[in-house]
């Protein structure tokens, strides 16, 4: 009994429905092989050159038994580099992106609007508040978690308490009820930023706001790794389930299912990712937003298979756009001004096609 | 046997990397091993890079500030052709590495444990931290630069020169009566409305040219930020002068209505610090302070203090720039 999606009403001609399924099918395996290309290959670049046979070596030693272990002769720089600055870079990048198109793909799921994400919610709002705190009184890297998650947390219960007193439905109490909180903690951090100390903090702060892999350690990568892995793999065990979101309550109630609390759950899950990476790499806006529509036009809009492809793509968009960020100036380019001036005008181009679709297809 | 191993790849790595062959103890108090000759060398943050434009301008690899062609004009040869890197946060770390500095130098900012210091040392860098503030710390900051540099002499003729410099203006304003005594408000940001409290070393330059500080506080000096005053408090406090930070500032303080309402502005006691090459009062800290301090001094006490812009100011060039400045310079500098 697979439920069809209520996002996917278009009537596909025949033909082309094989070609959509043979897509479907293939579209995760080939989506993780590309992963791997996209994390090799960045691996392979940066300002420092290390010739690509050496960062094969240097992996090697470090993950393989050392009877496996290649003898080739690379310098302890080229490790550096490898080993300190590289990989948990691109580790970093790619666990926040498949973090923040699960977290995406999620929400937008349960909502049942794909016009939502974790950025228009308020939850990078709301977190970053909390993180912005916790950095101006000084906390350890535990209570800045743990804070980022309270403000993600607080920002996407009221953004969606403030979409239900609307009795309209559809998309717009939601997007509205997301742009209200936002606004109220963006004024927050614009306190937080006024009172910060302008020689020490407030770089630190503003930087962090605008959302960096830069400063990417091995510390971070443990930090957000659990997270990921925890809030991620839980929404992944509910993909099947957020296909019931995405009906209306009244007929998931007819099949079973307890909505309520598989709503929270849903929204705890995707703020405690967005909290997590926001607490590591400040602000990295639009990504959770328009990475579940690359994977829609991949693998279709049935959760069981968007989520994972999500996760995917997530990670690939992170990457690609760090590797430009990281290459292009002579000095870093921070991520979240990559992100946002991508992710502006591709979910422009998003809403265009939507409303000229809601109108044309009548 | 895995463990023998490992040593010898450490071993390995060891002798390919040059030899520790001195400790140093920075001004933070840490243990730092670094390369006995220093020929490379990368400061993260702008007050200690400005130092070492005046010590050892021919060690860097670069300057963490950008510099306009204004600004170039009035720095030292060696510094005009360095390429602009970044400092903390902004560098590639990657080219960070390219650039292979042997020791890198950090501000020792109080009391924050430093990012900086934890990412260097997780690259195989040197890092020694430096004080750039408040400004006594700075004589001791250019010979600990000249130890670390072996450029001892050339380190001490610069802290003698800020030593005899700070004291030579102490004196002439230490038997100002308290009476005389000018109540000044340090205007730190554009609009002027940001300002520094009394004690707190961002806005040290009021005590340092023998004012004191209008704005009182009651919290301590630290990782404070700029204290927010509005035009109300500041015609309560009254001020006799107004130190701006800039000149933009002091243009607007003088012609805005509201200003106006002080009697510090209309009696024009509005003063602003140069900012070429840089601002000579913070943001950057410096030893430009010295200067500041030395024409603040004047203009608040011309009858006590005496300060002759233009001689001061090659001198203070030929001494950490060894530069003959021209009139046009002066007249640049003076704006």
């Amino acid at each position: 009994m697979p439920m069809s999606p209520a996002c996917e009403s278009e009537a596909a001609p025949l033909r082309s429905q094989a070609a959509t399924r043979w897509r479907e099918l293939t579209g995760t395996p080939v989506l993780a092989l590309t992963l791997l290309i996209v994390f090799a290959a960045s691996l392979m670049l940066g300002a420092y050159r290390v010739p690509p046979t050496h960062v094969v070596e240097i992996l090697a030693n470090l993950c393989l038994p050392e009877s496996w272990r290649p003898s080739g002769i690379w310098s302890a720089t080229e490790q550096t580099v490898v080993t300190v600055i590289r990989l948990p870079r691109l580790l970093l990048g790619a666990l926040a992106g498949a973090g923040l198109g699960l977290a995406g793909a999620s929400l937008q799921g349960m909502m049942r609007n794909p016009l939502v994400g974790p950025d228009l919610l308020g939850v990078s709002s709301g977190a970053a508040c909390g993180g912005m705190l916790a950095i101006l009184m000084g906390w350890p890297d535990a209570g800045l978690v743990a804070s980022a998650f309270a403000g993600g947390f607080i920002a996407l219960v009221c953004a969606s308490l403030l979409a239900r007193a609307s009795r309209g439905g559809g998309v717009l109490p939601i997007v509205l009820a997301g742009v209200v909180v936002s606004a109220f903690f963006t004024a927050l951090h614009g306190l937080i930023q006024y009172t910060a100390d302008a020689e020490s903090k407030l770089p630190a702060l503003v930087y962090w706001l605008i959302g960096s892999f830069a400063a990417a350690n091995a510390h971070k990568v443990a930090i957000l790794a659990p997270v990921v892995a925890f809030a991620g793999g839980a929404l992944i065990l509910l993909r099947w389930r957020i296909n019931l979101l995405s009906l209306d309550d009244f007929e998931a109630e007819a099949l079973g299912q307890k909505t309520r609390a598989l709503r929270w759950s849903v929204l705890a899950l995707a703020a405690l990712i967005v909290a997590g990476q926001v607490a590591v790499s400040g602000i990295v806006g639009w990504a959770g937003l328009i990475v579940p529509h690359f994977a829609r036009m991949v693998v279709g809009a049935d959760h069981r298979r968007l989520l994972p492809a999500s996760a995917l793509i997530g990670a690939i968009f992170l990457l690609v756009v760090d590797d430009v960020g990281r290459m292009l100036a002579p000095q870093e380019l921070p991520i979240g001004i990559l992100t946002a001036t991508i992710g502006a005008p591709a979910f422009a181009a998003l809403f265009w096609r939507s409303q000229r679709r809601a109108t044309g297809g009548e | 046997m895995r463990g023998a191993q490992v040593l010898a790849l450490i071993g390995a790595l060891m002798l390919s990397a040059p030899a520790p062959a001195r400790e140093i103890v920075d001004m933070a108090g840490r243990h730092v091993d670094v390369p006995d000759v220093v020929r490379r060398v990368f400061v993260a943050h702008d007050p200690p890079a400005i130092f070492m434009t005046a010590l050892a301008p021919d060690l860097l690899l670069g300057t963490p500030f950008s510099r306009s062609p204004a600004a170039d004009a009035l720095f030292p040869p060696a510094v005009r052709s360095l390429p602009v890197i970044g400092g903390a946060m902004r560098i590639n770390l990657e080219r960070l590495v390219a650039l292979a500095p042997d020791v890198v130098i950090i501000w020792n900012m109080r009391g924050q444990p430093d990012e900086t210091a934890r990412q260097m040392q997780a690259l195989g860098l040197p890092a020694v931290m430096v004080d750039a503030a408040p400004f006594s710390h700075y004589p001791a900051a250019f010979r600990f630069l000249g130890r670390l540099l072996h450029r001892e002499a050339r380190a001490e003729e610069l802290a003698q020169a800020l030593e005899t410099g700070a004291l030579r203006l102490q004196d002439e304003v230490a038997d100002i009566p308290e009476s005389e005594r000018k109540r000044v408000y340090y205007a730190d940001s554009v609009d002027g409305l940001k300002s520094q409290c009394a004690g707190f070393f961002r806005g040290e330059i009021v005590e340092l040219s023998g004012a004191s500080n209008a704005l009182r506080c009651d919290r301590p000096d630290g990782m404070t930020a700029s204290v927010g005053v509005n035009l109300e408090k500041l015609l309560v406090l009254d001020p006799d002068a107004v130190l701006a930070r800039t000149g933009a500032t002091a243009r607007l303080l003088r012609s805005d209505a509201g200003w106006r309402a002080l009697r510090a502005v209309r009696g024009a006691q509005v003063f602003a610090a140069p900012e070429l090459p840089f601002n000579w009062v913070e943001r950057p800290h410096s030893q430009f302070k010295l200067l500041a301090a030395q024409m603040f001094a004047h203009d608040l006490y011309p009858d006590r203090v005496r300060f002759d812009f233009a001689a001061e100011t090659r001198a203070f060039y030929k001494t950490f720039y060894r530069m003959d400045l021209t009139d046009a310079d002066v007249a640049r500098l003076r704006k």
